[in-house]
């Protein structure tokens, strides 16, 4: 059954008779403890050194209805995945008075399609081993759909009527209505979510990046079926559409895929453009007094486009600063070194409107103005001084040798290849990927740093506090 | 540990494509090819966990979970975790009432490195004063951080304690705040040296990897380990049937939850009923078609979510579990209308409906195809529980073969024939207003 790819055809090499003396011969001058290069030999000499994924992107075209999509050939499981990403079309898109349409809309939108049923389009796709999830974002309204390769022409054919016939049956609207409301109570119990936010409402102003996606009870109110039957013909166009499909397919079968599923869209997304956030930096701290376990603090920095000059100078920057886990210059200070934290992060936080970097950490209130002030430090040393050649390094080594990860299951491939098309990054960016970090050089890296950690910062936290302590 | 198995009628268990094998010292090595790409999981499962730990010590499993990453005789300090990631694997671990596993994501050429270092750390843990003491202060932080952040953690706890009474499942896996502080240097160690063995784990590797190269590899880096002699934990049998109530009101709650959740059967309790059960979870609210959640949620409009979830993945007693959130305000006869929807459904239930929930549970097994980290997880939970990997090969058709009587009679069971508790929460201040 399980087809054995070229890549386990294994690469051996004379190279590892040497390494292996070496190895001995390390161990034998420093004694009890694993060094680092016999470590890297078990790597060296792994009997499975060398195989590399051989996934193939191509473009498959339908260009009478001018649509197009990424696809991967993967056999190894029985199984078609299907994500599609609309852009610009996300809940920072819904109108002033009727916030959380797009988050209706993803709920609702697979709730019956033409004569079918909710309840009945639900019971077949799921006797078919057929699944469809829609996701709102800030700027992308999204979907996958996935269904047993033998299957998948059905699938095609339900998602088909949901674009061009949604019931949005009310029964389910209403329902999703009050999952809706009572979400936005159960956000409030969160301290996490609800300093996340009041900071955005803080950092965003009067741009629709500062609302609530969920809306709030007046706008959901106001969200009328025919809103949402509006929303998909309004918002949901083939001008605006990206399309990822990995699975065990031919070329042909996905066009006739894509054809049907996506053939019945409008031809252009006719909402207003969304105008760039106009970052303030000088802002005060944005302090939530709240009773609970731990105080918790949020921060924004500026940060970078995923198709500028510096994304990976800075990417990797970020990486040793929050974003590499318990190694993270963040967490080995302030978790593995002082305790003070159960984890600190930091990540780039990218939008089409702005470019961002966030972190964050919570600890006991005991702790927590110590741990404010480390990650202060912290941040303004890398600024001012930099990361080192062995930081770069280990960044480049763990970049390239996760990089295979990626292709552990067909949805998540299949969401990727849309994503190389929504940030334009060429077809050939999987082959490129490895030698884009390759080439970051510690200058580059450092400037980034320099240019991102040491400008702008914005501080929100929860908690209690004490008079004068911050 | 959620183990909502579901897949296709023709998807036999071979094409799983899982063999098993032990190893002189006892270890149990789990092989599931998967040749998606050169990648590999590495999961180690320890069959220890916060049910084994001895009276004032709770959290010491956990704690212990944590100091695997502080350092060896041969790999000292933080070098474990930073050779995985330069290594560029995911890895991390969790520690659960039953078991406690160790697990690392990777490129297949790294499954070497891996094995020599998740094998050294068995047996090699050196674990300092000053990392301990660190460490403590860690977990500490993270029961804050989980817990004491989060109210419906607090209920959920205090649900747990009340179903559980001296059953260890009753104990926070974390521990109490207390009992995190008083934990000693000695006592982790006790626990390393007395279940930390070959013989009290389960070695799962998924991925691109063979069932050969597999036995070469794991009697390389784990067939030396020496094997320990302890004493397994025996426990208690509950009472065939009580039925405890929980009231809470907590500050910070906006919304109020109903939760019941039954001492239900497992793989290792009248293991013959875990069919049925997980086929009545799907039936009461699998999806929104279902029998309950189609009466509370759509018809009359009482709740704003139904879910029912089933573990019958075990060492001791599985888990049955249904949450309801109202819509709306919490009323009065809140528990008495999802006492009679459930009734309804029951009385409902015929051989056609339950024919569709099993073809869609078998529909959805499919899907464990695809990610090799998915079965991992859960082949190494069964294995580690005490299960036999028969379980995974026969569960389409012991699924298949489950009746409505089946189904009728688990629902019985549970309702009449094992502990409960029903917990209700309020959101703060209405409790009192009724």
């Amino acid at each position: 059954m399980s087809k054995r790819p070229a890549y386990l055809k294994n690469k051996h090499s004379s190279y590892w008779v040497i390494s292996a003396l070496l190895a001995v011969l390390i161990w034998v001058m420093f004694g009890y403890t694993t060094s680092e290069i016999e470590l890297k030999s078990l790597v060296d000499n792994s009997e499975f050194r060398g195989r590399t994924f051989q996934g193939r992107v191509q473009e498959i075209a339908v260009p009478k209805s001018k649509i197009s999509a990424y696809f991967m050939k993967e056999e190894t499981a029985p199984l078609v995945a299907v994500s599609f990403v609309f852009d610009k079309s996300g809940s920072a898109y819904d109108s002033e008075d009727k916030q959380g349409m797009a988050v209706l809309a993803a709920a609702t939108l697979s709730q019956g399609a033409g004569k079918i049923s909710a309840d009945r389009l639900r019971d077949e796709m799921a006797l078919k081993g057929i699944k469809i999830a829609f996701e709102a974002q800030k700027d992308v309204f999204s979907g996958i759909i996935t269904a047993p390769k033998q299957n998948i022409d059905q699938a095609a054919e339900f998602l088909r009527l949901i674009f061009a016939y949604p019931r949005f049956e009310r029964k389910y609207v209403e329902s999703s209505k009050a999952q809706m409301l009572q979400s936005l109570a159960a956000e409030k119990e969160n301290p996490q979510k609800e300093l996340w936010l009041e900071f955005d409402k803080k950092i965003y102003k009067q741009h629709p990046y500062g609302r609530n996606p969920l809306g709030n009870a007046n706008t959901i109110e106001q969200i009328s079926r025919e809103d949402l039957r509006s929303f998909v013909k309004e918002r949901l166009a083939k001008n605006n559409l990206y399309i990822g499909v990995a699975g065990d397919l031919t070329g042909e079968e996905v066009a006739n895929v894509i054809e049907k599923m996506f053939g019945v869209l409008a031809a252009e997304n006719n909402l207003l453009p969304l105008e760039n956030v106009a970052m303030d930096w000088q802002q005060n701290e944005l302090e939530i007094q709240r009773d609970g376990g731990q105080n918790i603090a949020a921060f924004v920095m500026p940060g970078t486009c995923r198709k500028c000059d510096d994304f990976y100078p800075l990417y990797m920057a970020n990486y040793l600063f929050g974003g590499a886990g318990l190694n993270s210059k963040l967490n080995q200070q302030i978790r593995e070194k002082e305790g003070l934290t159960y984890g600190a992060y930091s990540a780039l936080a990218i939008y089409d409107k702005v470019d961002l970097i966030i972190a964050g950490f919570s600890a006991s209130k005991e702790k927590y103005a110590k741990a404010k002030k480390m990650f202060a430090e912290l941040r303004d040393k890398f600024a001012k001084e930099g990361f080192n050649e062995d930081d770069l390094a280990a960044a480049k080594e763990y970049l390239t040798a996760s990089y295979n990860l990626r292709f552990a299951s067909t949805a998540e491939i299949a969401e990727m290849l849309a994503y190389m098309q929504k940030y334009d990054l060429g077809i050939d960016f999987l082959q490129k990927r490895n030698e884009y970090v390759e080439n970051v050089s510690l200058q580059q890296m450092n400037n980034a740093a320099e240019k991102y950690f040491g400008a702008g910062l914005l501080v929100a936290e929860i908690g209690i506090f004490d008079e004068g302590e911050n | 540990m959620i183990f909502g198995l579901c897949l296709s009628f023709e998807t036999r268990a071979e094409n799983f494509n899982i063999k098993e094998f032990y190893l002189d010292n006892g270890l149990q090595v789990v092989v599931i090819e998967n040749h998606k790409a050169p990648i590999v999981q590495q999961m180690l499962f320890y069959k220890v966990g916060a049910v084994d730990e001895k009276p004032g010590q709770g959290g010491i499993a956990h704690l212990l979970e944590h100091l695997m990453f502080r350092g060896t005789a041969k790999i000292e300090g933080q070098k474990f975790n930073r050779v995985l990631e330069q290594n560029g694997a995911e890895s991390n671990a969790f520690t659960a009432q039953d078991v406690t596993a160790y697990y690392q994501l990777l490129d297949i050429s790294r499954l070497e490195l891996a094995m020599f270092l998740e094998a050294d750390r068995m047996k090699g843990l050196d674990i300092s004063k000053e990392g301990f003491a660190t460490e403590r202060d860690i977990v500490f932080e993270e029961r804050k951080q989980r817990v004491d952040n989060n109210p419906l953690a607090i209920f959920m706890e205090s649900a747990r304690a009340a179903l559980w009474q001296k059953h260890p499942y009753g104990n926070p896996v974390t521990g109490e705040d207390d009992e995190i502080k008083n934990l000693t240097r000695d006592m982790a160690v006790d626990f390393y040296k007395t279940y930390y063995a070959p013989n009290n784990a389960v070695l799962v590797l998924a991925g691109d990897v063979d069932a050969d190269a597999a036995k070469r590899l794991a009697q390389k880096y784990y067939g030396n380990i020496p094997q320990s002699e302890f004493e397994a934990t025996q426990f208690e049998k509950l009472p065939e049937k009580y039925e405890a109530k929980l009231t809470m009101e907590l500050p910070e709650v906006r919304v109020g939850r109903l939760v019941r959740m039954y001492a239900a059967p497992s793989i290792n309790v009248e293991p013959e009923m875990v069919y049925a059960l997980d086929v009545l979870a799907e039936y009461l609210a699998g999806d929104e078609n279902a029998a309950m959640y189609q009466e509370l949620v759509l018809k009359s409009k009482t709740a704003a979510s139904v879910e029912v979830s089933y573990d019958g993945i075990a060492r001791s007693y599985g888990s049955f579990v249904l949450a309801v959130v109202p819509s709306g305000d919490m009323k009065s006869d809140f528990e008495d209308k999802i006492e009679r929807a459930w009734r309804k459904a029951i009385s409902n239930l015929t051989k056609e409906k339950i024919d569709k929930v099993k073809q869609k549970m078998l529909a959805d097994l499919v899907y464990l195809q695809d990610n090799p980290a998915s079965l991992a997880q859960i082949a190494g939970y069964i294995a580690a529980s005490g299960g036999k990997l028969e379980y995974l090969q026969t569960y389409a058709n012991k699924i298949a073969s489950v009746t409505a009587e089946d189904v009728r009679n688990a629902a019985e069971y549970l309702q009449n024939r094992t502990p409960k508790v029903t917990g209700i929460l309020y959101p703060e201040g209405e409790f009192r207003n009724e």
